[in-house]
């Protein structure tokens, strides 16, 4: 079993190893981490998330860019891959934030920011149901109807595939009022939102989990009322 | 043929008048309008990228210019030239929501796929794009337009269009070498197309736009401009210059306001044509205006946001004209108003009349 300041160790170097997206770093401090006794939940939140965390502050400062986050995204899945099984097998559960539908509209294909914003939702303990890029109309319907997601998250970067992005919208307020609509992309801003009846806007992924969780709390809040 | 009742000048003596460094009538304007040029004659977006015999993305640009006193130099081309040529597939516009040729199968997913590539193929020949494009040019050679503009997309950008840019940015990292080898791919292939172009039309009549997306501060930063687009821009360029090609415009799509400095140091021409986008933040707040003091010998090109023809009220759209002419205007070298990016193919026709009608109003020198 772990010494408090040995599991401290641990947990810094899998947020090291994040940050400095190395894969091997990562299995191998997973790997002390469960031969040690480490709690998986714990390695994973406050070693692997917690690097991720401060990957999204690099990159809104502007010191980790694209490819910086997609090898930090490497990293955390290959620590994942074995933390995972461990917390599934202990029977904890985690407590999800919350559950995301999200994709590009139909009509595009650049999902690099989704992509991003996915992996955000993730880390944070989201359950992200991923319709992937291109995406007909009212599979983004469908999905919410079918995973009861609090929250669908639509992305575009070309001006004429934001045009899909008001008909969904107007579609999932007539089959499901409740749900919390968030827009993100290039063309994107906080005017659009509002034009399109939709309620949050994801500058980022730096920014779009809390945007999510600040939406979720208002649904709450509804719900309540 | 002139346009605006002041108009002294057609928009091809325009051209020719900046480019030589002599004084305008009154500020050009340059629509950056491929699916809307379509759109705005009744066609579809395809037709401005699937005619293979330039008719089309011909006939509706300079049916636009005539409309609206607009300057653009007929232009059609795929943004991700590479992929097919490479062997990969592309997807071209179809539908209410697209507005592009796509890519639908990248040709170099692995190592041992880049290396297998040990030259680029024939630019003459390989893909559908550069055949395409050349019967435009033919077609405006016989024109009589004074320049040929062609779509030369930047070494970086056709890069992406053949192992992806997720897959690329990560090799420039993990497999830097890899990373250079596709890189030379297809800086030999651009040198391969220009020369075509050479050899068909002479060199002083060539003018390329030369467009560089996927190297916005948005997606790398700009060490990796430095060590991995900068060098083969600059080496495409010179070499360019060196084959007595005059004027190069390049197009900066998103964010580059790391990256400017570097372009400085790029040769584009007596002038150059630098274009600049609408992205702005704490740190870049006035682009243009950065953009006039880094480039006081080279022409200005923008930088309208483009999503503001779409989605903004006309009073807003003409504010932003506004704005940027008042800018450009002080540019001793020349400006040419336009959006930051393509103009999007659904913007409001009246939106786009405010280039026109801020022009008019405040555009003449």
């Amino acid at each position: 079993m772990a010494t408090e300041e040995r599991t401290k160790e641990i947990l810094e170097q899998l947020h090291k190893a994040v940050v400095a997206f190395d894969e091997d770093a990562a299995v191998k401090w997973s790997k002390a981490a469960l031969d040690e006794g480490v709690d998986p939940f714990t390695a994973t939140m406050e070693g692997l998330t917690s690097g991720m965390i401060e990957v999204g502050d690099l990159y809104t400062r502007k010191e980790y860019f694209v490819p910086e986050i997609l090898m930090c995204a490497d990293a955390l899945y290959a620590g994942l891959d074995l933390l995972k099984p461990a917390i599934e097998a202990s029977g904890r559960k985690s407590k999800v934030a919350g559950s995301v539908v999200i994709g590009v509209v139909e009509g595009d294909i650049h999902d690099i920011g989704k992509n991003l914003v996915k992996m955000m939702f993730e880390v944070a303990g989201w359950t992200v149901h991923d319709l992937g890029k291109d995406v007909p109309l009212d599979e983004f319907i469908e999905a919410q109807v079918k995973t009861d997601s609090e929250i669908v998250a639509m992305s575009a970067m070309m001006t004429t595939s934001m045009l899909a992005m008001p008909v969904v919208v107007q579609k999932m307020r007539a089959k499901n009022p409740n749900v919390r609509i968030m827009l993100g992309g290039a063309p994107i801003n906080p005017d659009v939102v509002e034009k399109y009846g939709a309620d949050g806007y994801a500058k980022g992924a730096g920014t779009a989990v809390e945007e999510a969780i600040k939406m979720l709390e208002m649904l709450k809040k509804e719900e309540l009322a | 043929m002139p346009m605006l009742k002041q108009d002294k000048m057609t928009s091809d003596e325009r051209w020719v008048a900046l480019l030589n460094r002599k004084p305008v009538d009154r500020m050009a304007i340059h629509p950056m309008a491929l699916g809307f040029s379509a759109i705005n004659s009744g066609r579809e977006i395809l037709s401005v990228y699937a005619d293979f015999t330039g008719k089309e993305p011909q006939e509706v640009t300079l049916w636009l210019n005539e409309q609206y006193g607009f300057n653009q130099l007929p232009l059609t081309g795929y943004g991700n030239y590479g992929t097919v040529e490479f062997g990969g597939e592309i997807k071209m516009p179809s539908g209410e929501w697209s507005q592009s040729v796509t890519v639908a199968r990248l040709p170099v997913t692995t190592e041992e796929e880049a290396w297998s590539w040990k030259s680029p193929p024939d630019a003459r020949t390989a893909g559908f794009m550069v055949p395409m494009i050349m019967e435009l040019s033919k077609r405006e050679a016989e024109r009589g337009a004074p320049f040929i503009q062609f779509i030369l997309n930047g070494p970086w950008d056709v890069a992406c269009s053949i192992a992806g840019i997720e897959r690329l940015s990560k090799w420039t990292v993990q497999k830097p070498d890899v990373a250079h080898h596709i890189l030379r791919l297809a800086t030999d292939l651009n040198k391969d197309l220009v020369q075509y172009y050479i050899d068909t039309f002479g060199a002083e009549r060539l003018f390329p736009f030369s467009t560089h997306a996927h190297t916005s501060g948005q997606i790398i930063g700009p060490k990796t401009f430095e060590q991995f687009c900068f060098p083969y821009i600059k080496e495409e360029h010179e070499w360019m210059m060196s084959k007595g090609i005059k004027h190069i415009l390049n197009h900066c799509c998103g964010y580059h306001a790391l990256n400017y400095p570097m372009w400085a140091q790029i040769p584009m021409g007596d002038p150059g044509v630098i274009s600049v986008a609408h992205d702005t933040d704490e740190d870049w707040p006035t682009p243009l205006e950065s953009v006039c003091k880094l480039f006081p010998n080279d022409i200005i090109f923008g930088n309208v946001e483009p999503a503001m023809f779409q989605i903004g009220t006309p009073e807003q759209v003409y504010e932003l004209c506004r704005q940027c002419i008042e800018i450009g205007k002080k540019h001793k070298p020349g400006f040419v108003l336009a959006p930051g990016c393509e103009l999007p193919p659904k913007a409001s026709p009246y939106n786009v009349w405010q280039m026109t009608k801020a022009v008019d109003d405040h555009g003449w020198y």
